[in-house]
């Protein structure tokens, strides 16, 4: 008898022809649509040409110790797969949130395929600086996306497409800095305070793929309405944003690389809104980010800034000229601004 | 010691009704939420059997993030029938089980949204397990207090604890 009745449940659902996600109308909006399932071979694992999910488990610094499968209950309603509790909701949501920001990368000409398969990984434990709720993060070295529940009644961010996108930008920063993805972190041995400056360069171009591919200033607020990481706000470096060199290890676990980051990806908006042009914007973004990693400037992002200037043509240099200036008011441009 | 576990004297059984607290599977992880049981227990030591029917309800609530009519709202109701073969200890009135068998456990959901109302209940074997103990009160009263849980044959586990009063018999 527990035979036959270990046999009913291993049966295997049928596979849909749709699933329903929150997904992203044009005018920001989020609402609930069916969308073919595409590249999601198992909804019930979370598993298809994206990676595999996983339930629980432990991030290690030397790699995610997966807790096992996941097993999201659906129905089938004419054709349409359900998902039958808010987790699985969410976690297709994210599925799709981030096919399509592969998409809109791979649209856009960038080769994003080093960064897959990824895994997915729900509710890991970890020692690391991520808070275990209200968040969803990419961990550098592992291809692997790490999501909590939400203890809001807003949009859950793994199922924000801002929030998504902005997570896959830490995946291609990794990619575009260091030519890889995954393995040994290149600046994992820099002091500190260079390694919060990457964090903060990093969580700069993690938000201008976001903006720049939505097309949308203010992604996050749907889900946590940030003013501070408002792009079109009056986001301007003050020394106070840069870490000490002699501040130790500890005042590198409480910097806050969101602040100088929403400088950053704040000047690159402003060439986006000069330019009217969100996808030269974000090509130019990618060629000053590949030319900054060459040079290993791990203690030095605002070299970031000049190498956009250096790299940007026709409008975009007068604009880059001019957003730097009002972002960077301490650095020092070059003869081309003049 | 060991011997007296094996050789006391002790009551035939206990069944009676119980609350508890059900940490039941979702999609990926465990929520908790409250639970109602039954129990039935035979146990002439140092063995014994006992049947168990639980049930729970839970509601993952809406999604209100989403636009108008597209809000999402889901509630779950779940019924566990098992059936344990067990190990059964004890000195004079209080008995120890620990047990192993065969559980099914169905599980009926209904999700509301976009106008849609889709209900959907769904089977699943499972292995159950349980550390039980029992005994009886003044006046033919019986109780339990049980842990246990059940991995289901996807390989989730729910965990359950309980406090029943009944009858000892």
């Amino acid at each position: 008898m527990p035979i036959v009745w270990w046999t009913v449940g291993c049966a295997e659902p049928a596979l849909p022809d749709r699933v329903v996600v929150v997904q992203r109308a044009d005018d920001g909006e989020y609402l609930l649509a069916p969308r073919d399932r595409a590249g999601l071979a198992d909804p019930r694992r979370l598993t298809g040409d994206l990676g595999v999910g996983f339930s629980g488990g432990r991030l290690r610094v030397d790699g995610y110790l997966d807790g096992g499968a996941l097993d999201i209950p659906y129905a089938i309603e004419q054709g349409d797969g359900v998902p039958l509790d808010a987790q699985g909701l969410v976690l297709w949501s994210f599925w799709y949130h981030l096919d399509d920001a592969r998409d809109a990368l791979e649209a856009r000409g960038v080769d994003v395929s080093p960064i897959f398969p990824v895994n997915v990984a729900w509710t890991p434990q970890s020692v690391l600086d991520f808070a275990a709720v209200e968040n969803a993060a990419f961990v550098l070295g592992q291809n692997t996306f790490v999501l909590f529940p939400d203890a809001l009644d807003t949009l859950p961010v793994a199922a924000n497409a801002g929030v998504v996108r902005h997570e896959f930008g830490h995946s291609l920063f990794e990619l575009v800095v260091t030519g890889k993805s995954g393995g040994d972190i290149a600046w994992i041995d820099a002091p500190s305070d260079q390694q919060s400056l990457v964090r903060a360069l990093n969580e700069g171009f993690a938000d201008m793929v976001a903006t720049l591919t939505l097309d949308d200033p203010r992604f996050i607020d749907p889900s946590l309405p940030q003013p501070s990481r408002d792009v079109e706000g009056d986001a301007v470096a003050t020394p106070s944003m840069y870490p000490s060199a002699d501040a130790g290890d500890l005042a590198s676990l409480t910097y806050d690389p969101y602040a100088l980051g929403t400088v950053y990806a704040s000047l690159v908006w402003d060439v986006r809104r000069a330019t009217d042009d969100p996808d030269a914007t974000l090509a130019l973004a990618l060629d000053a980010l590949a030319a900054w990693g060459e040079t290993e400037a791990w203690g030095d992002p605002d070299q970031f800034a000049l190498e956009l200037i250096e790299r940007a043509a026709g409008p975009q240099l007068p604009a880059a000229c001019d957003a730097a200036a009002a972002r960077l008011p301490h650095l020092t441009l070059p003869g081309s601004c003049t | 010691m060991i011997a007296l576990w094996f050789a006391s004297a002790a009551p035939a059984g206990t069944a009676g009704l119980g609350v508890g607290v059900m940490a039941a599977r979702g999609a990926a992880s465990p929520r908790l939420g409250g639970q109602w049981m039954g129990w039935a227990s035979v146990a002439p030591r140092p063995w014994g059997v006992a049947v168990e029917v639980a049930g729970w309800r839970r509601v993952d609530g809406a999604a209100p993030y989403v636009e108008g009519e597209s809000v999402y709202r889901m509630s779950r109701v779940a019924g566990r029938a098992a059936a344990f073969g067990e190990l059964a200890l004890g000195t004079h009135a209080t008995t120890f089980h620990l047990g192993l068998g065969p559980a099914l456990i169905v599980t009926r959901s209904r999700v509301q949204y976009a106008g849609a109302d889709v209900t959907d209940t769904a089977p699943s074997g499972a292995v159950a397990g349980r550390l039980a103990l029992d005994g009886p009160l003044a006046g033919g009263v019986g109780w339990q207090f049980r842990v246990g849980g059940a991995v289901h044959a996807t390989g989730s586990v729910d965990y359950d604890t309980a406090l029943g009063l009944g009858v000892a018999f």
